[in-house]
């Protein structure tokens, strides 16, 4: 079967049967390059072709009516505003607990995805931005947020990015990573980290 | 990241054949690239290091997962070893994909240190799990052509002791039938953090047999070599003598009481020469990690700055990495004033014998090949990586 976006869908939701869940998170952890071999050789001409019809539309449509465009957006933005400013869900304060000495956990919320290793804990906290947490977490933003840490320092995490975060004195205080920076973390380290979070 | 793979791949294709169209390429290099805001890393093929007049073509890799820059190139392939599935795979560039070309299955998921006996034959040292308490390094040959396993096998190295018993295997190297492994052990000191005990192992086996005929202890130094698939540790000059890198900083080795050092195992020879020790951090007052042959007699470190870093918070982010050039004869050693690098370990740096070539990421966000003339001491600008680059993880040779 394929992973498309509907098994995806579901498997965000937590809707999906035993069987595509496993795949999703073979898929999810396939760390060959193959997933690029899949994609047959593209023929330079397709690209060609759609840029080529990019400019095609652009210039078809340069006759412009000023005002209309300007009344318009206008009224796009007044309606996307509001939606944007009314829609926004609350912010939010959870805690998570992963007690399992073996696995880690993973958690999906309005603002953010987390996965929290074994043996950890965290009180994410929007609404007064604190965080409070013991072990280590990937925290995956699905909008930018600050947080202060149990040393009071200011933690950015910007939407779209991933960062691993820990309380571990091996680090020298406390870190919120950037998925690329684990990179230059020694090996046997890295290994380690792997070991809790396959998907790094 | 997958969906976001699929956009980039769409917005490259349409761009490279606006620009370049048609495209035709014969790279000589290959940078790897991280790059910023998680976007996937991305292979930099160009035809030239010297600057941007030649053609590249930039094609996005399928994640910015940090293994993604752990790959051996080899005579037109790509190879690398999947730390998830254990399948070692082939790869070859075709067009603006890199395309499988053969897998076969092993036992283990990393490859700690590796060498080539020959052009087709990849030899690969791996840590093994334990088995009834003994530590272990797993041995592959595999023939790359025709992607078959032509031997492996288990050796038992001796001296792990109940406190450092977690081995680290650092080098290998294959001269006639002996196959030769550095070796070190080290411990946990937290949920991450360990460090290296103080003795350095050299173990000489008999490469029909795999029998164990001959170990070698140092204790000047320790943690010998490193992952080399990351950061190269060791060379062979031109008179076929195997000079090698010892790492006891913090980003290796951890037991930054010893010094980095450079050591040599001359051609023919089964042991290492007691007499030859270029003790780096003596020289220069720091740890280094990386080594790279440059010709003549003459290698390149990349060492770190203490007083500019605080701790692994902000190791690799700082910009403190300097390049000096040392001579393997008298043990002088030389400062290439290249503006600083971020980046705890990288393999960036390549040698024609007239130029040294080195990738740095610098403290203006400028990511750029430099130049140092080996003969005049002159260093000058090469060619520049799009500003979508954060780091420059790798630069291989094609040809």
């Amino acid at each position: 079967m394929e992973i498309n976006q509907d098994i995806l869908k579901k498997y965000a939701s937590g809707q999906c049967a035993e069987g595509d869940k496993h795949l999703v998170e073979k898929w999810l952890n396939d760390d060959s390059w193959d997933s690029i071999t899949e994609n047959k050789e593209v023929n330079e001409e397709v690209g060609a072709t759609m840029w080529d019809k990019i400019t095609l539309d652009v210039t078809q449509h340069k006759i412009i009516n000023w005002g209309k465009v300007t009344a318009a957006a206008a009224i796009v933005f007044v309606l996307g505003f509001s939606v944007f400013h009314f829609s926004q869900p609350t912010l939010d304060n959870h805690t998570f607990t992963n007690t399992s000495v073996e696995n880690s956990k993973f958690f999906t919320e309005d603002h953010y995805d987390v996965h929290l290793s074994k043996n950890s804990t965290a009180n994410i906290d929007l609404v007064n931005k604190k965080l409070a947490f013991s072990g280590d977490f990937i925290i995956k933003p699905k909008r930018d947020f600050e947080l202060l840490d149990n040393n009071h320092n200011i933690l950015v995490f910007k939407a779209g990015k991933e960062y691993f975060v820990s309380d571990s004195p091996d680090f020298g205080k406390i870190v919120a990573f950037q998925k690329s920076d684990l990179a230059f973390l020694p090996s046997n380290m890295q290994i380690k980290i792997r070991e809790q979070f396959q998907s790094i | 990241m997958k969906r976001l793979l699929l956009l980039s791949f769409l917005v490259t294709v349409i761009f490279s054949c606006r620009q370049i169209s048609p495209k035709k390429i014969d790279p000589n290099f290959v940078l790897c690239l991280f790059n910023k805001d998680e976007n996937p890393s991305s292979l930099l093929f160009a035809e030239s290091l010297d600057d941007n007049e030649g053609t590249t073509l930039q094609i996005p890799l399928p994640t910015s997962r940090i293994q993604e820059r752990e790959y051996i190139y080899k005579n037109g392939f790509f190879y690398r070893l999947s730390s998830q599935t254990s399948v070692f795979s082939k790869y070859q560039l075709r067009g603006l994909s890199l395309v499988l070309i053969d897998s076969i299955p092993l036992k283990n998921r990393d490859f700690e240190t590796i060498t080539w006996k020959d052009d087709s034959n990849l030899i690969a040292a791996c840590r093994e799990n334990i088995v009834g308490g003994k530590k272990q390094a797993r041995i592959y040959q595999i023939n790359v052509e025709a992607m078959q396993i032509v031997k492996e096998n288990t050796i038992i190295l001796p001296f792990a002791t109940k406190e450092y018993g977690a081995l680290h295997v650092g080098l290998v190297d294959i001269e006639n039938d002996d196959l030769w492994l550095a070796y070190s052990y080290f411990k946990s000191t937290g949920k991450y953090s360990y460090t290296t005990s103080d003795t350095t192992y050299y173990a000489t086996i008999k490469y029909d047999s795999f029998k164990l005929t001959n170990i070698q202890k140092e204790t000047r130094s320790t943690y010998p070599g490193g992952f080399n698939i990351i950061q190269s540790y060791s060379f062979k000059n031109e008179a076929g003598d195997y000079y090698f890198m010892t790492n006891p900083g913090i980003a290796l080795g951890n037991n930054p009481n010893l010094p980095t050092a450079i050591f040599r195992k001359k051609k023919g020879q089964q042991l290492v020469d007691r007499d030859y020790m270029i003790n780096i951090s003596k020289s220069i007052g720091n740890h280094a990690y990386g080594l790279w042959y440059v010709g003549n007699g003459k290698a390149i470190i990349r060492n770190e700055q203490k007083k500019l870093y605080t701790d692994f918070s902000n190791f690799h982010a700082v910009y403190q990495f300097e390049y000096r050039l040392v001579d393997l004869k008298s043990g002088t050693i030389e400062k290439i004033p290249f503006p600083l690098d971020k980046g705890t370990q990288k393999e960036n740096v390549w040698s024609d014998k007239t130029y040294v070539y080195i990738a740095i990421d610098d403290s203006n966000d400028e990511h750029r090949v430099w130049k140092y003339n080996l003969q005049t001491r002159e260093i000058s600008k090469g060619i520049k990586l799009p500003p979508t680059t954060n780091f420059i993880v790798r630069m291989d040779y094609l040809k």
